[in-house]
């Protein structure tokens, strides 16, 4: 029963612990707090019930009724008798809670609000949980199957987030699970027969078990192999089934929970043109003279009821290096570093894909973190998790402006290209549209004098309105209608244009996005509903998509000197014309043929130089590599000690350490020594001590030189001038300790080499490396002078202690009394 | 890796399994993060069989018993020894001894750690209360991973045996007649007497004095033969043990024949104890008791000795005449029919004494009383028999101790208990003695 309490309770911990993944779901930590009171209950009527002996059916009516109480007790619910046990009207106030949290779920984007609904349903769903958790690993001893119910708790922020979770509550989740397992394993092994260590001690309960700390070790790297791994594995970006059947997060039935299919674009920039009430959606400032439309989002699907946009699948972090390089290396194309800060007031897709308006060719972002990611296929940051609610952001950008020269030499796309793909139309494309257009592009031969055309053809002159609303037609075709009537706002435009172009065979999609507005403060613009607006991008070989703007010009649109007026082509018109001015030496001086790096062929092959001013990014490199080098460093340490240790001895052997000392002895003897022949050779022996230690051979201090020489040459096998070496090294030792003149004849320093050499060859590779890299005599003699030097320094500090503690004592001075 | 794979437990198996089934969902949804729970638990199994599998230890296992030898009811000590070879650590290890379930349960033992070049000693005590011979061992080592998710075992083939011989209760001293019959050179009971006959002769042997070589006798033998100038006396008993089935009743630790296996034991350690040269003669068993082993062989012949179907008093017999050595003849039988009696009745030595130990089997039962007074008539019968050859007979009931037994044996003649109460009978018989 003892030994179950343990288990009981990391099976409590380990749900608290699995229930972390809830924290990406939760915008505050209000219940954890919930979830803690929970298990806490749970766990304490489990033991209770237990240390009554009450059989597996008690136990769980036990937990099944602490969590009620707890439950009804932390929702506050009305009527409950005590405040605790609920009654039939707490019963149906449960029911209003539910439904509202259902609500909630429907209502808000995450992260979510505590609201009590939803703290209600997730108190009640953990302590199912931690009932479950107790019953498989306590009552059953099953604690494997714990982890499915723990599993069910980290499958809801799974299938909540569209995209990836972040890997620390998993992280903390799995140890918890891993802690339960480890738990009854123990406990399992200590029950199997009385404990002993390996030199007989007997072992208590309460002693932790070796096979604890090597779960723990095991733990540890399961997790990160289970973190890292999936880390390696490419795409992973939809499952299987969606690219099979085309179920996926782009167009499946929403459920409240799913983000499943994107917001309808078309349909939120009607609502909100027609939104009688203008209200401010966010503000930008950019040091860009003339800005061009502020974009978020793109839709690149023409099916044949129109465009339609999905939710882009393709992201990869800003942080990340998500961004690919803005820069565009063609004749003709000019960019301009900006920077732009962006507040939100009431900007909000209502669910994820949250999308972030940004200027074109963004070049890096400042304050988003990893949630936000960059859809190179489209151009657009997105993100899954974090909503766009009251963000501020800010971001560089580079303003590219365009010659009409440059898109008239704008390469053919390739026909294999995926980038045709945006050129497809409808099989059942209306026949009046084709007609059109060739009529349009008729002697027309490069893309961008067709283009042009077609952009055209959208002017007054041919009687095109701009209206909030649409008349209704009988062909069945919108864009037929719209060709019909000639009345409309952006999104027809915008749609018409890109059709055509598409009709035209070139790839075209629509953008959204904001205009200037019409609201100005210095460089600040203040944008509206009213000022979201849709438009063309066309695609050309080499560039990239370039904006073209079909809709006629109202308060806040931009016309450019490749995209002009509709109404007045050859001016190039605009509210500022600053900024679309042409630098002749700009970016582009080469004159060959660039690349697009926004094509997604190129993507990730980087090249060029990039504009990125991301310094962040490079200095923890430098930080890396000062890790490394300071490691390197410390480690060479003992290494490089030994080698100027050699050398000082073997110097000081040539040398000659100490002055001579003539010892007169007063009578008539005279006793010269030779102190430098004494020092030689104490240097040679020590150097030659160290040597055998660091190559991990056996030498006594109990031993003379001449049993360490003999040993060393038995144990060895040394023969030849090694031999010769260490017996002279030895000899020469002996003398210099014992005789009263000692007589050296030879060459220590090459026996010493010679010795050093030979006892190398004897070791395996490991001994060797360690003799030179990390020598054991010197990390012995540190070792040894920390350990004295900490017994010295705490001798010193008990010292000055006892003094201290003397002079203060007051019973010194009764002492003194006494004596007197 | 791989032993260890094969290792895995059924939890094991199941994560693996799991494992595939999380990993395929993932992919189906795209869901990166249940890939993470897939890997996991994919990767537990495989590094906890890497854990186990990679302990290669080298591990000697000693054993020893104290004693090897021992009486129904008493313990003996169980000394494991185990040595790491190993330059490595081990991990936890479980223990567990094989044990024959009559000597209780077997012996589990978790040896946390073992350091490398490192020896341990562990030791258990075990208890039998029936006798036997018994197999300890081998000692079976069971290597777990952390998780529970892996788990071998590996045995030691090394097997020892625990010999639990049965009860021996102290008998009184008494003496018996016959008991200084025969020759040979028994220590306890040679006798040099002064007068003797000294024509006595054996063979020679190296290191004897040749002016003692009795010439005459050598040259009637035919290899030289010296005179014994002493006559040395001995004391020597044959104990018959009766396993034939038929002679016993009952099952178990309280079957008569577990009584006469206890009684013959006792009589050998009393007799031996005395002194006295020991021979034990059962069906197919004649184990001489040699002075280096004392006892041992015939206790070790006690403790595993079984009830034989096949058992006949008749080879028995031969057995016994195999070596016509004389002396004490003492017999623990069971129940005899006449025809039994007859035949036992010739195991007498011509001049020996032969002392028979009848065991009552069927007061071992429960029987109507008819029964038991037929069981007890054929029982007269049977003694009546042995008495006429020249035995003493002493009936052993169920709940006879057997001191008084062996008192009333030398106490009284030869049989006189018999007699008395068949004191007609022996009239009409008449061949008394």
């Amino acid at each position: 029963m003892n030994q179950r309490r343990s288990v009981a309770l990391a099976a409590g911990t380990a749900t608290l612990l699995a229930a972390t993944p809830l924290s990406t779901v939760f915008a505050t930590y209000s219940w954890a707090i919930y979830c803690a009171f929970v298990i806490g209950a749970v766990t304490g009527a489990g033991i209770a019930a237990r240390a009554l002996r009450a059989r597996l059916w008690a136990q769980l009516l036990a937990m099944l009724g602490a969590l009620v109480v707890m439950v009804t007790w932390l929702a506050h619910a009305p009527h409950a008798f005590l405040g605790t046990i609920p009654t039939r009207a707490t019963l149906q106030s449960f029911a209003d809670l539910m439904s509202s949290a259902t609500a909630d779920i429907e209502k808000s984007g995450l992260p979510v609000p505590d609201t009590p609904g939803l703290l209600f349903l997730t108190s009640l769903g953990i302590g199912l949980v931690a009932v479950l958790v107790d019953v498989c690993a306590v009552g059953l001893r099953r604690p494997a199957i714990a982890g499915f119910p723990m599993l069910a708790i980290y499958a809801v922020p799974v299938f909540v987030h569209v995209d990836s979770v972040s890997p620390i509550p998993f992280i903390i989740g799995a140890l918890g699970f891993l802690w339960l397992l480890v738990t009854d394993s123990v406990d399992r092994v200590r029950r199997f027969g009385r404990r002993f260590t390996g030199d007989g001690r007997g072992v208590d309960v309460w002693e932790p078990s070796p096979l604890s700390a090597a779960g723990r070790r095991l733990a540890f790297f399961g997790v990160a192999v289970a973190v890292a791994l999936p880390l390696f594995l490419p795409g992973m970006t939809s499952g299987v089934l969606s690219r099979l059947n085309g179920y996926g997060p782009g167009n499946g039935p929403g459920n409240g929970n799913r983000p499943g299919p994107a917001v309808n674009l078309f349909a939120t920039l009607a609502g909100q043109l027609n939104n009688g009430k203008s209200f401010e959606m966010l503000k930008v400032s950019t040091n860009d003279p003339n800005p061009y439309y502020l974009r978020f989002a793109v839709a690149d699907e023409l099916t044949a009821s129109g465009f339609r946009n999905n939710a882009p699948g393709s992201g990869q972090a800003v942080t990340a290096k998500g961004i690919p390089d803005p820069q565009i290396n063609h004749k003709g194309v000019s960019q301009h570093e900006y920077h732009a800060n962006v507040t939100i007031t009431d900007f909000d897709m209502g669910r994820a894909p949250y999308y972030l308006p940004v200027y074109q060719r963004l070049a890096g972002t400042q304050r988003l973190d990893g949630s936000w990611l960059y859809d190179y296929l489209g151009d657009q940051v997105y993100s899954n998790r974090s909503s766009t609610k009251g963000k501020a952001y800010s971001f560089d950008y580079l303003s590219t402006t365009y010659t009409k020269a440059a898109l008239r030499a704008a390469d053919l796309i390739d026909p294999q290209s995926s980038i045709r793909e945006y050129a497809r139309v409808p099989t059942q494309e209306p026949a009046q549209v084709d007609k059109l257009v060739n009529q349009l592009i008729q002697g027309k031969t490069t893309e961008y004098d067709k283009v042009e055309a077609i952009l055209a053809y959208f002017s007054t002159d041919n009687h095109f309105q701009y209206s909030v609303t649409t008349k209704a037609g009988t062909s069945g075709s919108d864009l037929v209608d719209f060709l019909t009537n000639k009345q409309g706002y952006c999104q027809q435009y915008a749609v018409a244009m890109a059709w055509m172009v598409r009709a035209a065979h070139y790839p075209a999609r629509v953008a959204f996005g904001f205009t200037r507005g019409s609201s100005r403060q210095g460089q600040t613009y203040s944008l509206t509903n009213q000022d979201l607006h849709a438009w063309t991008e066309v695609y050309f070989g080499g560039i990239g998509w370039v904006p073209f703007d079909a809709t006629p010009p109202r308060s806040g649109s931009v016309k450019t000197d490749w995209a002009p007026d509709a109404n007045n082509p050859t001016a190039s018109s605009g509210d500022d014309n600053g900024g679309s001015t042409q630098t002749p030496g700009g970016v582009d001086a080469s004159g060959e043929v660039g690349n697009a790096p926004h094509d997604p062929r190129d993507f990730g092959s980087g090249g060029g130089s990039v504009v990125t001013t991301d310094s962040g990014s490079t200095a923890w490199r430098w930080w890396l590599l000062g890790a490394v080098l300071a490691l390197l460093i410390a480690f060479a340490v003992p290494g490089v000690r030994r080698g100027l240790l050699r050398r000082h001895r073997l110097a000081g052997r040539s040398r000659g350490p100490s002055p001579d000392v003539t010892v007169e002895a007063p009578g008539q003897m005279q006793v010269v020594t030779e102190p430098a022949a004494i020092g030689e050779a104490h240097a040679a022996w020590d150097e030659l001590v160290d040597t055998l230690v660091d190559y991990d051979v056996p030498v006594s201090d109990a031993h003379t030189p001449r049993v360490v020489a003999r040993r060393v040459i038995k144990e060895l096998d040394l023969f030849g001038e090694p031999a010769d070496g260490l017996r002279l090294l030895g000899r020469a030792e002996e003398q210099a300790r014992y005789a009263r003149v000692p007589e050296v004849s030879g060459d220590l320093g090459a026996g010493l080499r010679s010795v050093r050499r030979a006892v190398a060859a004897t070791r395996p590779r490991r001994a060797r490396l360690r003799a030179i890299v990390l020598p054991p005599s010197v990390l012995r003699r540190w070792r040894y002078r920390i350990g004295t030097g900490g017994a010295g320094l705490i001798n010193r500090v008990g010292q000055v202690r006892d003094t201290v503690v003397a002079a203060l004592s007051p019973r010194r001075l009764l002492a003194r009394r006494g004596t007197r | 890796m791989r032993e260890g794979l094969r290792g895995l437990t059924t939890r094991g198996k199941s994560f693996l399994a799991c494992a595939v089934t999380v990993a395929l969902a993932a992919l189906a949804f795209g869901e990166k993060d249940l890939l993470r729970v897939a890997v996991l638990i994919g990767v537990l199994p495989l590094l906890a069989s890497w854990y186990v599998g990679r302990t290669r230890y080298k591990l000697a296992c000693t054993r020893s018993l104290e004693p090897t030898r021992t009486p129904v009811g008493a313990t003996a000590r169980v000394v494991l020894r185990l040595q790491n070879l190993s330059a490595l650590p081990t991990g936890t290890l479980l223990l567990e001894d094989r044990l024959p379930y009559a000597l209780g349960s077997r012996p589990r033992l978790v040896l946390e750690r073992l350091g490398r070049r490192q020896a341990s000693s562990v030791a258990y005590s075990v208890r039998a209360d029936v006798r036997g011979r018994y197999e300890i061992g081998p000692l079976v080592i069971r290597l777990t991973d952390p998780f529970g998710l892996c788990e071998l075992a590996r045995a030691f083939p090394s097997v020892d045996h625990l010999i639990v011989t049965p009860t021996v209760v102290p008998l009184p001293a008494v003496r018996l007649t016959g008991e200084y019959t025969g020759s040979g050179d028994s220590r306890a009971r040679s006798v040099a007497v002064h007068g003797e006959d000294d024509a006595a002769t054996r063979e020679y042997r190296h290191g004897d004095d040749l002016r003692r070589v009795h010439w005459r006798s050598t040259a009637r033998v035919g290899e030289l033969m010296v005179r014994r100038e002493e006559q040395p006396w001995e004391s020597r008993a044959t104990l018959v043990l009766d396993v034939r089935r038929t002679g016993h009743r009952g099952e178990g630790p309280t079957a008569s024949f577990e009584w006469a296996v206890s009684a013959i034991a006792s009589i050998a350690v009393h007799l031996r104890e005395s002194g006295y040269r020991l021979r034990l003669v059962t069906d197919l068993a004649d184990i001489e008791a040699s002075d280096s082993d004392g006892d041992g062989a015939i206790l070790d012949h006690l403790a595993e000795v079984k009830l034989s179907p096949r058992a006949d008093l008749g080879r028995i017999g031969e057995g016994l005449r195999r070596r016509a050595d004389g002396g004490l003849v003492i017999a623990v039988l069971g129940m005899l029919s006449t025809e039994d009696a007859d035949v036992v009745a010739r195991w007498r030595w011509a001049s020996g004494t032969a002392i028979g130990f009848l065991v009552d089997s069927s007061t071992w039962l429960t029987l109507p009383e008819p029964a038991r007074l037929e069981a007890d008539r054929a029982r007269a019968a049977t003694a009546l028999r042995l008495v006429q050859a020249g035995w003493r007979v002493t009936g052993a009931a169920h709940g006879d101790r057997l001191p008084g037994l062996w008192q009333q044996v030398s106490r009284g003649a030869p049989g006189f208990a018999w007699r008395a109460a068949m004191a007609e009978t022996v009239t009409t018989a008449g061949g008394t003695r």
